[in-house]
Order: structure tokens, then C-alpha cells, then sequence
């Protein structure tokens, strides 16, 4: 296991709100390797933001983080990033220098007052090289690498003149810029239209390569899971319902959600007068959420009695595949109960 | 760049030009006029009007004149001559007379502007960063009450307190010796030591009103994306404020420079009064109720410059700070 990159266990974040205790992350764990990619997903809502927000550590202050995230640093003990202040120097010295993150918006994620080269030199100038100059060609070469033309002039130009793909590059290369171990990208492509989209998921795929990092990435798209990642974690409601290598993924899901899932993804060469497949209901939000199985109230497979009774755990059914479902007898064995008479296996 | 300079300085002398029209015209609103206040009065105290005195007088001013060709006797040697005209009730020019009160007023509003902007950004800052901690709560209750006292009940608290405490009798921008006295380098430091009393009470209200706007605008740059974005680089917490959330939240009070100081020159007229400060506000004042049409529309129309000219600084300003702006503006 020494090619651990970082290892979350049992996370949650919970969010004292006035209208109750809303769990955004309610215990998750997954592990990520060097230089693999793994996708988070789900729907708006689930948690996948907040799960990685919390590994950065940038949750709101008030927000009650439990569990563990160690963290492997190439040389040098393992951190349990839940353990530090999260305005202190040791997180400050992660983040950004070696896990850098990727954000949706890219016309909001830059500082509209300054430079894009005054706020990618920043990073470097904190992490890597004091040196002014340097930071600056570092930038600059960093800025040719994710194709922006005329790298020496945009370094002096403000984030308005550049358009919405361009913002995106400069993003990922000040991600980049102290060449981190791990890249955690929160659907950095959502905001970007689609020819755009497969040039910087490229982009990413291309540095990778040569940076041989590992990326986290979020998303809610599955067309982009099945072109970037390796493993997936399926996550609903707070929770990881599911977790597999990408190929069992689209091929053998084993979770009714993760299924209606990837049924909801419109095909080519279908009947075009045909209705787009959508999972009924709605994410419930996870504020004082009710026993049992967070898909229960939308699941076509739930079986009464058990599903919304108790809640299933994340069982390894498979060699690398794990699954959060009352469907297969081992998660029901795991709780120590036993499947009612008549239940439905044949999902 | 320079067209945008051009274009601005058009804009201004037009609306200049307005302001004085509008400032005569509604200065000669009220019925009656100089001259038949003076005739009343004197009937009043028993005098006997000289006949020939009064002929006099309505033709040195030009009152026997339609409104629009008195305007013209005004403005036509105003902007040829830098010559203001007669004042009737103090039967002299009105730029000697206006002159230093035009200068004392403007160093009471901007010595006000600076005091209200030290006092709320680094108040607002903390009370933004700890929000809803005691500090902040202490903060916004004395900002309230600063915001819903007037200024003028600010400034006679603040004269019996020192009475009563200190026994100086506060009031005026000058010691009594030098009321009087030429301009001098201990004339300036005798209205130095003077100035924070006004300062104080005149910039009460603006700063409640500025640590408000300011708390707001800061608490909600905070939530932004690119202060998370500087968070996850791994900036310092205190730096990055600065850089960031502080510099956006600075735009909108940039902006309103321009308009604070109209509004801090009107309303420190009866904190002027009470204080008995030689600005212009008092003679406005007694200028307007006495119609003293040329000397009330001067000191109209030199607030108004100083108005508009305060508005080009601080867009001028906001250029410098805002890059989208100047882009906009250099297109």
C-alpha cells in the first residue's frame, strides 16, 4: 500500500444549520493512489463539493469535520489533514503546493481587480521560488503548456479580457504551478460549452502524463467520468453508495442509483421521439434525514422492512467493487440480519 | 484615455451651467426682493427712506431688470473676470467675503472624509472577520446610534461636555487672537487644534453609515469564489483579505467619495451654526434669507464645482483602482 497518495476514512461534515443538522458528508472513505484518477459522482447536492472542500480544508468555520484524511507526502510521515488548524501553516503549506485545486467557475474564481499573472505568480511565490522574476517564467512557461498564445502578454492581462475556456487554462496552470501531487478539479468543465470542454479535459489528461499526479475529480457527468478517470465512487446524499473501476462502472453497476444513473444518459442512434430517462423524485436534502437508505423513497428495487429501516453499509461485494445495497446478500449479512421472504435479488 | 478626459470636462462645465441658471432662478422665487426687505426694515426702525438712496441701489444691482438680463450682469463678468458681483447685504464684493470661509469648508469636509474613512475600514474589517462576536455587536450598536443621532445634537452634547469638563468653551476654528490675524503657520496649527471637535461630530454619522455598508460589502466578498480560490493557493488568511475581499468591497465607497461630499457640506451647515464654524454654510444661510441673490448664488455655484470636481476625482479614482472601469472607459 506505499503507493497510497491519500487515504480518507469515515469523513463527515456536518453543518449546524438553524433548520436542523445538515450531514453534507456523512461518512466516506475512499483511497486514492499516485498518479490514478479517480471520479467522484453524483448529483447537485450530494456532497461531492463539500467532501472535497473539507479535504482542502476550506469547509465554512463552522462546520463539524469528523474522521480522518491522511495524507502521504512523498518524503516525510503521513498527515491526518482533520488534525490541523485549518488557517494554520502546516494546511497552508499543502494546499496549493501539493494539492492544488480546480474550480467550477472559472469566471468567478479569479480576482477581477488583478492581473492573471499577479494571482499565479502568488502561488508560486509562496510555494516554490521567492524570486520575482522566476515565478514570473515559470508562470509564463506554465501558461504556454496549457495553450494560452501569447503567454508573456496575458500574464498582464485581467481575467475580463480573457474568454470563459481561456480562464480555465489559466486556472488548471495555476493549479499546476507548484506541481502538486494531487489535483482535486471540481467539474472544471461544467461552466465551459462542450468543444471547449474536450480540449481542456485533453489539457488535464496531457499533464497529467507529464506531471504524474493523481487527480480527484468531481463531476456529474458520466460522459467525462468515462473519458478521464480510472476508479469511481458514487456518491448520494452524503454518502458513497458505490465504488468501482470505471469499467464495471458503465458495465456491471451494482447500485439502483448508480443504474438509473447511467440510464439517464441520453444515447446516440436512440428513437429520437423518444423520452429522456430521469430518475423520479428528488435529492431529498440531508437535513434530519429519516433511518434507512437515502435512495429508498426513489428506489424501484427497495425492499420494505429493510431499506427503510436500516442503513446499508459500503461492502466490498467484488474484487475492487464495493456497494451500498440491501439488494445483495452480503450487505445484508454485514448488518447482521437476513433478507425478508420474497425480496427481489433480480435487479 | 484623453478623449475620456475631454469628455468628462464638457459634461462638467455643462452641468455647471445648469446649476447656476437653476440657483439664480430659485434663489428670486420667494416674492419680494433685497431692496423691499431693506425698505421694511428701515420703515420699521422709523428711518426715512431716501427716494433717490433706493433708485440708487436698484440700479447699481440691476434689480430693476428682468430676472434673465440680472443673470447675465452675473455670470458674463463671473466667468470673464473671476468677478462675483456685489454682495447687497454687505454692501461688498462676495469673493473676499466668501473666500476663506470657501477654503475652511473645504478643509472641514475633507479633514470629516478622512476621519470617517480611517475610523469605519479597519473597524468594518474586524467586524466583518468576527462577525457576531461581542466586538461586532458593540461595534453595530454604537454605529446605530451614531447613524440615528443628528449631528447637531452630536455637537451641543459635545459643547457642554467639554464646558462642563474640560472648561474650554469649544466652537469656532480659531482662537480669539487669531480670529482676526492673517494667514500664518501658527494661524494653520491654532486651526489644527481646533479641527477634531468639527471632524468628530460632523464625521459621526458618515462613519456609522460607511462601518454598515462596509461590514455588508465585506461579508459578502467573503462567500466569493476567488477568496476561496486565494484560500486553496494557500495564501495567508490576513493577506489575503487585504488583497482581495478588502480591494472589491472598496469600489462602491470609492464611488460614493463624489456624493459624500455634497452631503457632508450641506448637512454640516447647522453643525456649523451651533459650533460656530466660519464656513460657508452660515452666510448661505443668511445670504438666502436675505436674498442676497449674488452672494448666495456664488457660494452655490463654488460648492457646486468643488461638488462636481469631487465626483471626477473619485471616478477617477475608481479607475485607477478597477480595471474593468478603466477598460470600459478607455474604449
Amino acid at each position: 500500500m506505499d503507493d497510497v497518495l491519500l487515504q480518507v476514512e469515515n469523513l463527515k461534515t456536518h453543518l449546524p444549520l438553524e433548520e436542523g443538522l445538515l450531514k453534507a458528508v456523512d461518512g466516506i472513505s475512499f483511497t486514492i493512489r499516485r498518479g490514478e484518477t479517480m471520479g467522484l459522482v453524483g448529483e447537485s447536492g450530494c456532497g461531492k463539493s463539500m467532501a472535497v472542500n473539507t479535504i482542502m480544508r476550506l469547509a465554512p468555520s463552522f462546520a463539524q469535520v469528523e474522521g480522518n484524511i491522511i495524507y502521504f507526502p512523498s518524503d516525510g510521515a503521513p498527515i491526518d489533514l482533520t488534525a490541523l488548524d485549518p488557517y494554520g501553516p502546516v494546511i497552508r503549506d499543502i494546499r496549493g503546493g501539493e494539492i492544488a485545486m480546480i474550480f467550477q467557475e472559472p469566471m468567478t474564481s479569479f480576482s477581477p481587480l488583478h492581473t492573471i499573472g499577479n494571482q499565479i505568480t502568488e502561488a508560486i511565490r509562496i510555494h516554490r521560488s521567492d524570486d520575482k522574476k522566476k515565478a514570473t517564467e515559470i508562470a509564463i512557461d506554465l501558461l504556454s503548456r496549457v495553450g494560452m498564445s501569447n503567454p508573456a502578454q496575458r500574464m498582464n492581462e485581467y481575467p475580463h479580457q480573457l474568454s470563459g475556456g481561456m480562464r480555465q487554462r489559466a486556472m488548471i496552470a495555476m493549479a499546476l504551478s507548484c506541481e502538486p501531487s494531487l489535483l482535486i478539479a471540481d467539474e472544471p468543465t461544467t461552466a465551459l460549452d462542450v468543444t471547449v470542454q474536450a480540449q481542456v479535459l485533453q489539457l488535464m489528461r496531457d499533464l497529467q502524463h507529464e506531471f504524474g499526479m493523481s487527480i480527484l475529480y468531481i463531476t456529474h457527468d458520466l460522459g467525462v467520468i468515462a473519458r478521464m478517470v480510472q476508479a469511481v465512487a458514487v456518491m448520494y446524499l452524503g454518502r458513497i453508495v458505490e465504488i468501482t473501476d470505471v469499467d464495471s462502472l458503465f458495465y456491471d453497476a451494482k447500485h439502483p442509483y448508480t443504474k438509473a444513473l447511467i440510464q439517464s444518459v441520453p444515447k446516440m442512434g436512440k428513437k429520437s421521439r423518444a423520452r429522456l430517462e430521469s430518475i423520479p423524485g428528488a435529492v431529498p436534502v440531508p437535513i434530519n434525514r429519516p433511518p434507512g437508505c437515502g435512495f429508498y423513497p426513489r428506489c424501484a428495487a427497495a425492499i420494505e422492512g429493510l431499506c427503510n429501516r436500516l442503513d446499508p453499509p459500503l461492502i466490498q461485494i467484488e474484487d475492487e467493487h464495493a456497494v451500498a445495497c440491501f439488494v445483495y446478500p452480503e450487505v445484508v449479512d454485514a448488518v447482521g440480519e437476513t433478507m425478508p421472504e420474497g425480496a427481489n435479488h433480480a435487479v | 484615455m484623453l478623449h475620456y478626459f475631454i469628455r468628462r470636462l464638457l459634461y462638467m462645465g455643462i452641468v455647471l451651467f445648469f446649476v447656476s441658471i437653476l440657483s439664480f432662478y430659485v434663489i428670486n422665487l420667494p416674492p419680494g426682493s433685497w431692496i423691499q426687505n431693506y425698505q421694511s426694515e428701515l420703515e420699521a426702525s422709523g428711518d426715512i427712506i431716501d427716494e433717490a438712496e433706493l433708485e440708487f441701489l436698484l440700479q447699481r444691482y440691476g434689480l430693476d431688470r428682468p430676472l434673465h438680463e440680472q443673470y447675465i450682469r452675473w455670470i458674463v463678468p463671473l466667468v470673464t473676470e473671476g468677478d462675483f458681483g456685489q454682495s447687497f447685504e454687505w454692501g461688498q464684493p462676495v469673493w473676499p467675503l466668501i473666500e476663506e470661509r470657501l477654503f475652511l469648508t473645504m478643509t472641514v469636509s475633507l479633514a470629516s472624509i478622512i476621519f470617517v474613512y480611517v475610523v469605519s475600514v479597519p473597524i468594518a474589517l474586524y467586524s466583518a472577520i468576527n462577525q457576531y462576536s461581542i466586538g461586532d455587536y458593540f461595534f453595530s450598536f454604537m454605529g446605530l446610534i451614531g447613524l440615528a443621532t443628528p449631528n447637531f445634537l452630536i455637537a451641543l452634547v459635545f459643547m457642554i461636555v467639554m464646558l462642563r469638563v474640560f472648561g474650554v468653551t469649544p466652537g469656532g476654528l480659531f482662537s480669539p487672537e487669531y480670529l482676526r490675524a492673517p494667514w500664518s503657520l501658527a494661524k494653520f496649527w491654532d486651526m489644527l487644534t481646533h479641527l477634531p471637535v468639527p471632524v468628530v461630530v460632523i464625521g459621526t454619522a458618515g462613519t456609522a453609515g460607511l462601518i454598515r455598508i462596509l461590514r455588508a460589502q465585506l461579508l459578502d466578498e467573503f462567500q466569493k469564489q476567488y477568496v476561496i480560490t486565494a484560500r486553496a493557493k494557500g495564501l495567508r488568511e490576513r493577506f489575503l483579505i487585504i488583497k482581495y475581499p478588502l480591494r472589491m468591497a472598496f469600489n462602491p465607497i470609492v464611488s460614493s467619495i463624489g456624493s459624500l461630499l455634497p452631503q457632508i457640506v450641506s448637512g454640516s451647515a447647522i453643525v456649523s451654526i451651533v459650533l460656530g464654524l466660519p464656513t460657508t454654510g452660515p452666510l448661505l444661510l443668511r445670504a438666502l434669507i436675505a436674498q442676497d441673490t449674488y452672494a448666495a448664488a456664488s457660494m452655490l455655484l463654488m460648492l457646486s464645482v468643488l461638488t462636481v470636481v469631487g465626483v471626477f476625482v473619485s471616478d477617477l479614482l475608481l479607475m485607477w483602482l478597477d480595471p474593468r472601469i478603466r477598460y470600459e472607459r478607455g474604449n
